[in-house]
């Protein structure tokens, strides 16, 4: 069973505090949303549990077993998959090979210049399987900047769930998703695979609720509090936290 | 004795002069992240034109520099405006060929109006001969290349770090989304930035002629040399350019004298060594 | 409905490449061979593209594929030149012999000066590339005991190949010994290219961070590509020594290095034919144009070059692969 635990994790960028005593758990199986205003530090917290960023101080496990030694694509090959915030993929490659690439990672395949056929053929219904998964059958010979946004984003979660992670982190899975698109994109999230442990980030509260079984609230690089999504829905401090500082997000915090 | 005020009198002359060309290249790809592997050219362009000046036209060196300086400032902000603004954002690699394009074309125009050998200039009477400070006699042409050092890297810090200008560009090398977002007009900025340093890398060709000599092929022979100083000091900071133009300069000049068949190795295991030690430069910061 | 159309797809990717193996390979040879029949007088100069065209090719694969933009790629090249032309004169004159040592001496300096280069990016990167071709020029320049220096290392005679096949002064062996290193070494490139390893070579040139994310240890795997660069380039150099009976200083040089680059951009970088393509339309352009100026040329590269950049990103290649996408979708839409 995969535990993936946070330590008190801290990051200063010179004197600016991005990540300040971080702690938390995800274990398999979990579902946890982790909000919090613009700024708040939920993508470098990402940052730091891939590898991306070093952290100033804390520590980082999975299984027990130390990460925040090792590399990014150490820490990727011991289980920990992430999407991002805005779609990194492989833009002039078709949607095939975007797989393709991330299934020979997994398979440890990517160094190999003769691929012998039987391996191929199981890359292939890798591909399939994944794309069936998520709709993206069709796309599977387009290239990727000829593919709609919503699209795109499925594609992101894709590359991350070929790597058959243990843990995912979602960042922000449907942003700059039209309300209606981004449905699809739920639909897929709901639909992973139990026994996978996900922290999502994400900004409108309505996937949030329901998505998440347990809720981390960020604010200024610290967590303000953890609890189920009723808990939190009654939080003094979470509503003044967005009431008083974004208005920009209200319209996801009230309808 | 005799010796190292020599290496140190040449050396630190020969860093002057790559400091006051490469200069305008360490702000502009501070501030647009843009290589300009023609910037040398500017330098070039400045050398041909005072010499022609002062040939065809019969001015003096100074009016020869002034006037140079000046057009080559002037020519060089419609190539930034419409040539060099078209890659801003591209890969190193589309930059590095534009202008790479750019020294071709270059030297194939200089060697139709100059012809292949060396170009002249005449530099004025008053600093030919040799001075005496103390017990030792130097050429008088070095030390004013000295000052002429000294001055432009007064007047650069007083820009950068007096004047609103210098905050405005300051700002845009930080953070250009961020200074557009609070109204600095980077636009116009690019283009002041880029005319300043392809005027100071006229200077610099113009005062430098005696070193490094002007002929048609100059922005190739010496791109290296220009990127090298950027590269070593880190782009965008003023103290790292006249730092590695310095070190450059002396490690290539004390070779010439103590070693010379090793002087151009012992410049690029220079470069080698800090860019292998410290990738983003002696006063870079890291990314 | 949906599966048939995903199976059809992916195996119509495969198998574009599968119905007539080693096309590009034979449409190379007949090509090459045509250009004897049709150029019987200038063999010296084909055998000269041929092997400029294989280090072109090797320069494809690091810069092209996997997005390494150096600028001192003929620093390999000059090692096999100088290290094939060494092993002639001193050890044993067997041209493959020497062609294999010249190869390897290409990417054992790419490996050892990738493994420091590699570690840097952007501008760094492209400013170490050029300080090493430029470290050992200068070292070939001042060791002239050895390199013979500014003259070149002259006096490399290799043996008839296979023993049978004697260098002749038409350069008969010489055109078509290149032409098979470079048939061969495009089949071999190839292969790399479609492989498990090119794919993810393409996604590192495309998205860096991501392959970091996906697991992928980038720095490695550009060092092997970048070592495989410097074995092809080492080939060229190999080549040029055993053809050319001479190592010039020049094999080594900053034009060297630039001139390819050029070649590859014109042709188009993204695919392998470009470099072919590339070489050819610049060294005959070249030869003719420097006939009537050298210094004229050089608007022409210019503008060329400039021209490649701004106007036509994927070079001369792109010219003839949008056309065939654009009719592969209309046929694909009528059927």
């Amino acid at each position: 069973m995969a535990e993936l635990r946070i330590d008190g994790i801290c990051k200063n960028f010179g004197g600016l505090v991005v990540a300040s005593d971080v702690t938390f758990t995800l274990s398999a199986g979990d579902r946890t949303a982790l909000i919090g205003p613009n700024g708040a530090g939920k993508t470098t917290l990402v940052n730091l549990i891939t590898g991306a960023l070093k952290p100033s101080s804390g520590t980082i496990s999975l299984d027990g077993k130390p990460l925040t030694r090792l590399s990014q694509p150490a820490r990727a090959q011991a289980g920990i998959a992430r999407t991002f915030q805005v779609s990194r993929l492989f833009r002039d490659q078709t949607v095939g090979d975007n797989l393709r690439i991330a299934i020979h990672q997994q398979r440890r395949q990517s160094l190999r210049v003769v691929q012998p056929r039987a391996d191929a053929d199981a890359v292939e219904a890798q591909v399939e399987r994944i794309l069936t998964a998520l709709r993206l059958q069709h796309a599977v010979g387009r290239e990727v900047r000829h593919l709609p946004y919503g699209e795109q984003r499925l594609l992101e979660i894709a590359l991350a769930l070929a790597l058959e992670p243990r843990v995912l982190l979602l960042d922000e899975p449907a942003a700059g998703v039209p309300r209606g698109e981004s449905e699809a994109i739920m639909e897929v999230v709901a639909a992973l695979p139990a026994d996978l442990a996900v922290l999502l980030i994400e900004h409108d509260m309505d996937l949030v609720f329901r998505f998440a079984r347990k809720i981390i609230v960020l604010a200024s690089g610290a967590v303000l509090t953890v609890g189920t999504p009723e808990a939190v829905a009654a939080d003094g401090r979470v509503k003044q936290l967005y009431f008083g500082r974004e208005h920009d997000e209200h319209r996801h915090v009230v309808h | 004795m005799n010796l190292l005020i020599s290496i140190l009198v040449d050396g630190v002359s020969y860093g002057m002069i790559l400091f006051i060309i490469s200069i305008g290249l360490s702000i502009t790809m501070g501030l647009m992240r843009v290589v300009n592997m023609a910037h040398g050219g500017f330098a070039m362009l400045g050398g041909f034109f005072a010499a022609a000046i002062m040939a065809w036209l019969g001015l003096s060196f100074a009016a020869g520099l002034a006037i140079a300086t000046v057009v080559v400032a002037l020519v060089s902000v419609p190539i930034e405006r419409y040539l060099m603004r078209l890659v801003y954002g591209r890969h190193v690699l589309d930059q590095a060929l534009l202008s790479i394009g750019m020294i071709y074309i270059i030297i194939a125009a200089a060697n139709l109006l100059f012809g292949s050998s060396i170009t002249t200039l005449q530099i004025p009477h008053a600093l030919t001969g040799w001075v005496t400070i103390g017990d030792h006699t130097m050429p008088k042409y070095r030390i004013f290349i000295i000052v002429a050092g000294l001055v432009v890297l007064g007047l650069l810090w007083f820009a950068i770090e007096r004047t609103s200008f210098g905050i405005r560009v300051r700002a845009a090398v930080d953070n250009s989304a961020i200074a557009q977002s609070v109204g600095i007009n980077t636009s116009l900025l690019y283009s002041v930035a880029f005319g300043i340093g392809a005027g100071l890398a006229a200077l610099g060709g113009i005062i430098g002629a005696q070193i490094m000599p002007m002929e048609s092929t100059y922005a190739l022979k010496y791109l290296v040399l220009v990127l090298a100083v950027v590269t070593v000091g880190g782009m965008g900071t003023v103290t790292g350019s006249f730092v590695a133009a310095l070190l450059l300069g002396l490690v290539n000049t004390a070779a010439i004298y103590l070693v010379p068949s090793l002087a151009s190795v012992a410049f690029y295991i220079a470069m080698f060594l800090v860019l292998t030690l410290r990738p983003q430069g002696l006063f870079g910061r890291s990314a | 409905m949906a599966e048939v159309t995903l199976r059809r797809a992916a195996e119509a990717t495969r198998a574009g490449r599968r119905t007539v193996p080693f096309l590009p390979e034979i449409i190379l040879a007949v090509v090459g061979v045509a250009a004897f029949f049709l150029f019987p007088d200038d063999l010296a100069f084909l055998a000269q593209i041929v092997i400029t065209a294989l280090f072109v090719l090797s320069l494809s694969l690091v810069l092209g594929q996997a997005g390494i933009p150096t600028i001192g790629h003929a620093a390999y090249m000059g090692t096999g030149a100088y290290v094939a032309g060494l092993f002639a004169i001193h050890f044993n004159q067997d041209p493959l012999l020497g062609l294999l040592i010249g190869g390897l001496a290409g990417a054992a300096m790419a490996a050892i000066t990738g493994a420091l280069l590699l570690r840097t990016q952007h501008l760094t990167f492209v400013m170490l590339t050029i300080a090493v071709a430029q470290i050992l020029y200068e070292i070939a320049n001042q060791a002239s005991g050895i390199t013979g220096g500014d003259n070149g290392l002259s006096g490399v005679a290799v043996n008839p190949i296979f023993g049978v096949f004697q260098f002749d002064l038409y350069s008969h062996t010489a055109y078509f010994y290149s032409l098979v290193v470079l048939v061969i070494s495009y089949f071999l490139i190839r292969q790399v290219v479609e492989s498990p390893f090119g794919l993810t070579s393409r996604g590192i040139h495309s998205d860096r961070e991501r392959m970091l994310a996906l697991g992928c240890n980038v720095y490695r795997h550009l060092l092997i590509v970048f070592t495989i660069g410097g074995l092809f380039a080492g080939f060229a150099g190999a080549l040029s020594a055993q053809v050319a009976q001479v190592v010039g200083l020049s094999s080594l040089s900053f034009s060297t290095s630039g001139d390819a680059l050029v070649m590859l951009i014109v042709g188009g970088s993204a695919r392998l034919p470009g470099a072919l393509i590339g070489t050819v339309v610049f060294m005959v352009i070249q030869h003719v144009a420097s006939n009537v100026n050298p210094y004229h040329w050089l608007f022409i590269i210019g503008g060329l070059l400039i021209i490649a950049v701004l106007v036509l990103p994927g070079g001369l290649i792109s010219l003839v692969d949008k056309p065939a996408a654009w009719l592969r979708q209309r046929r694909a839409a009528r059927g």
